[in-house]
């Protein structure tokens, strides 16, 4: 071990100021406007006079020592060595003559770096780790990205699109960066339950730890042959890995049912409107290396299907929020499944409890009717089968002979009627006009004591005992 | 190290063409260099194959005397791939506004490609510069390399973890005040509690310069710093006209966008109601050659943003709606030790603050951190009834 006395311990980071461009040293909080020349290009111009201009240009986030290099020894012709990162991955190389702009654009690019990602475009992608350093991805994310910008990469070095657009990957629901409030973010999902390695979870984790780490307590503990363990209740799962965070003898990822969701109309900005979070548009996509085709189609459509429509200077959001969410579904060709209504925490609260529709809506509901008529044919045909009456028959002799015993509800009754006459197409409704016979034949009546119910007539304040 | 053994990648192949950028290129640059990159590239061909990833669990490996800053990583493919079989990552803090001379960022090479796989991230999410894959006997020499160069280590783990700023004052014109200086003061005031992990969960600060927010602060910090202004706005009345004159539709673009409907342009005259103007920086943003912020300047301060784990997102909340932050900077950080101090007595284990004050309410947790409650932190009043009052009301008003 080094000699403890000897080492340098928290000297936090090196100051700033030892980076800055002369021009910045000299200007700082002294600037007045800005202005993008080109894709990728821009001025900032100072109280002084003074200009520093920006050459923006794209990393693939994974650089080799050897690039980093390369970016240095541009910044060193062009830039007296100076040059920056943006929090999206981004290089700038930045200079005071306005002479080298073109030439440095090309360098830049020839060195394969595309520049842009200023002003109404796409920038880079940000993103998590994937398969190339990360135990718990559902999915890549280099590569997903490498392939969703090779197709939109002119929404890059081009400014065409009506406004801002930032995409965001995270490879699992972790969510290393700020995937969950951007335009399009695409996240990894797991769609399985964990598998546990009884063998080993005792050894290697605290069980009241893994308990605790479940969002709605799906975990609980058990031994299995012999050994402390856990089990999950896999109805109330819903696949967030936090248990294999904390205990590595549960992992989630699975090679067939692990895949990708799109989720759209996030925005972090506070510009025009309050940020937003991200929404689902799609559930789910299939992991397809090298080039995950579905994905890189679902975000392509998506990006051409608002550039097509939105107003100027309109983020995903904003363009969502002027044509509803029926009007975004319809224009972009996907599907609304249940999937797309939340039913976790604050679920209520996406509910639409107004009604503020527009007339896309009200075509889709006249179908509804339609279906609604094909299921009263249904039902009539069903009828002929199995009569309300004999229904009410069996449901007093299931109310008799459980009196004093057991009481039930409506709900208990025609469930059983529908098990019970389940070959004799007995569905809910028919079902229903069985209770209906039982009450108009004075055998039972509707009692309430904190709860309807359907009993045998007894005296008042009887159900009490 | 092994012999520096290729493996045929057919599948990564495929991701060396086409415009953008390829990360696959990136690693293989450093094929021939260092065996870890081979293997890892083998290795990673196996994952596109089998679409699984090939990693395990972080073990508790670090630098002596500090509990963050370095995140173990070992593959589930050791023997097949021993070039891999460690690849910790290494995370550095970086500088505020991420700017380097060619000198500073040759160091760190030189320091990486002698330690590690001379992979990076520029940058990883948090925003320190991350090194990707090494050994555990490669850290304490790095370690003692980097310091000698003047470079620290990053947070992770249950502690603050490493502050980040958007440029703010130093190129952009919009900045309400000197983010880089806050982050840079904030960043060496917490070195204890970003190197010592002591905290129920990570705990993030960052610093915005307007409400454009360039470092997703809103989204993603637990205490977010989001520059604004108390004065009015700057007009310049001739350069809104020149806007107008370019071809600027100012009605749709400008005055219909503003989320209060305070703007007026009457051909000559650009009105500003700046009393209910929400410095939301739409119409600066539009013509920034015309608008400027006004002069007293400062920030906003938010509380709370997480990603979903563990109860679900959150964007972050209105603690204090203005503060200039250099001069009252003691004021602040009194009331981050008193954050940290309830949020460190009852926090749960892996419970976010943003979490914490949706579990004992905002209202005991504003008691607790000595603020009052205002308008200022709701969308609205509550709207349901179920009230908790408390019996010790009357003692409070003595």
């Amino acid at each position: 071990m080094a000699d403890v006395r000897k080492r340098i311990t928290d000297i936090g980071p090196p100051h700033y100021s030892k980076f800055l461009p002369p021009v910045i040293a000299a200007n700082y909080g002294k600037w007045l406007y800005h202005d993008i020349l080109k894709p990728g290009v821009m001025v900032h111009v100072a109280e002084s006079g003074d200009k520093i201009f920006t050459v923006r240009c794209a990393s693939p986030r994974i650089l080799a020592v050897e690039s980093i290099r390369t970016f240095c020894d541009i910044a060193d012709k062009y830039c007296d060595g100076h040059l920056r990162f943006t929090t999206r991955n981004n290089v700038e190389f930045l200079f005071t003559d306005e002479s080298k702009i073109d030439e440095l654009v090309k360098v830049v690019n020839d060195a394969g770096y595309l520049v842009g990602g200023i002003g109404n475009c796409i920038s880079n992608i940000v993103h998590t780790q994937g398969w190339v350093h990360c135990h718990s991805s559902a999915t890549d994310a280099s590569g997903v990205v490498k392939a969703v910008m090779d197709e939109l990469a002119d929404q890059f070095s081009e400014r065409k699109l009506p406004g801002k657009l930032r995409i965001a990957l995270a490879c699992c629901l972790n969510m290393c960066g700020a995937v969950h409030t951007s335009d399009i973010a695409i996240l990894g999902v797991h769609t399985v339950l964990p598998k546990i390695f009884h063998e080993e979870l005792d050894k290697i984790c605290e069980i009241p730890n893994l308990i605790a780490s479940c969002p709605t307590a799906a975990i609980r503990p058990a031994e299995v042959d012999g050994k402390k363990s856990v089990e999950v209740n896999g109805d109330v799962c819903m696949f967030c890995a936090n248990c294999y965070t904390v205990c590595p003898a549960m992992p989630l990822n699975n090679p067939e049912h692990d895949g990708i969701s799109i989720w759209v109309g996030g925005k972090i900005s506070n510009a025009r409107c309050a940020p937003k979070f991200s929404k689902l548009a799609i559930p789910f996509l299939p992991n397809t290396p090298p080039r995950w085709p579905e994905v890189v189609e679902a975000v392509t459509n998506i990006v051409e299907t608002w550039a097509d429509n939105a107003r100027p200077y309109e983020r995903m959001g904003e363009w969502i929020d002027r044509i509803g969410w029926p009007q975004f579904f319809e224009l972009c060709g996907l599907e609304f499944t249940k999937y797309h209504i939340d039913d976790f925490r604050y679920a209520g609260l996406s509910f639409a409890r107004t009604s503020h529709l527009r007339p896309i809506s009200f075509q889709d509901a006249a179908g509804d009717y339609e279906e609604d008529d094909d299921g009263e044919e249904t039902e009539v045909a069903a009828a002929a089968t199995v009569s309300p009456e004999e229904i009410a028959d069996f449901m007093y002799k299931m109310v008799a002979d459980a009196a004093g015993v057991k009481k039930f509800k409506s709900g208990d009754l025609t469930k059983a009627a529908i098990a019970k006459f389940a070959d004799q197409n007995c569905d809910k409704k028919t079902a229903k006009k069985g209770v209906n016979a039982l009450i108009e034949s004075k055998r039972c009546v509707y009692t309430y004591f904190g709860g309807s119910y359907i009993e045998v007539p007894h005296e008042e304040g009887a159900a009490k005992n | 190290m092994a012999d520096g053994k290729h493996y045929d990648t057919p599948l990564l192949d495929e991701l060396t063409h086409g415009p953008w950028p390829s990360f696959v290129t990136e690693i293989k640059k450093r094929e021939d260099k260092s065996p870890m990159c081979a293997d890892l590239l083998g290795l990673l061909e196996q994952s596109y194959q089998e679409k699984i990833g090939h990693w395990k669990h972080g073990g508790i490996v670090g630098v002596f005397g500090y509990g963050g800053g370095v995140i173990g990583r070992y593959s589930d493919l050791a023997e097949k791939f021993p070039g891999c079989a460690h690849f910790h990552t290494i995370r550095v803090n970086q500088p505020s506004g991420f700017y380097y001379t060619s000198d500073a960022l040759r160091e760190l090479c030189d320091i990486w490609e002698a330690h590690g796989s001379g992979l990076t991230n520029m940058h990883g999410s948090t925003g320190d510069i991350v090194f990707l894959g090494t050994t555990t006997d490669e850290l304490e020499p790095i370690f003692a390399e980097l310091t000698k160069k003047g470079w620290d280590l990053g947070g992770s783990g249950s502690n603050v973890r490493t502050p980040s700023c958007c440029l703010g004052q130093s190129r952009c014109e919009h900045a309400c005040y000197d983010t880089m200086a806050m982050c840079h003061k904030v960043t060496m005031q917490f070195q204890d509690e970003l190197h010592r992990p002591a905290f129920p969960y990570k705990f993030k600060f960052k610093f915005s310069g307007c409400a454009n927010d360039c470092v997703a602060s809103i989204a993603r910090s637990d205490l977010s710093f989001i520059g604004t202004w108390r004065d009015d706005m700057r007009v310049d009345n001739d350069k809104v006209g020149e806007y107008v004159e370019n071809g600027l539709d100012i009605v749709n673009d400008v005055l219909l966008n503003c989320p209060t409907k305070c703007l007026r342009w009457d051909g000559k005259t650009f009105e500003v109601d700046n009393a209910n103007c929400v410095r939301c920086m739409h119409c600066i943003n539009v013509m920034p050659k015309a608008l400027r912020q006004g002069v007293d300047t400062g920030c906003t301060i938010l509380i709370g943003a997480k990603a979903p784990i563990i109860q679900g997102a959150q964007i972050a909340s209105v603690l204090i709606p203005f503060i200039d932050p250099v001069a009252d900077y003691d004021d602040l950080m009194e009331i981050v030790d008193n954050i940290w101090e309830i949020w460190c007595e009852h926090g749960k284990n892996r419970e976010r603050i943003g979490e914490f004050i949706q579990r004992i309410n905002m209202g005991t947790f504003l008691e607790a951190i000595g603020l009052d409650p205002i308008p200022e932190m709701v969308a609205h009043p509550r709207d349901n009834p179920y009230i908790f009052f408390k019996d010790d009301e009357e003692e409070d008003d003595e």
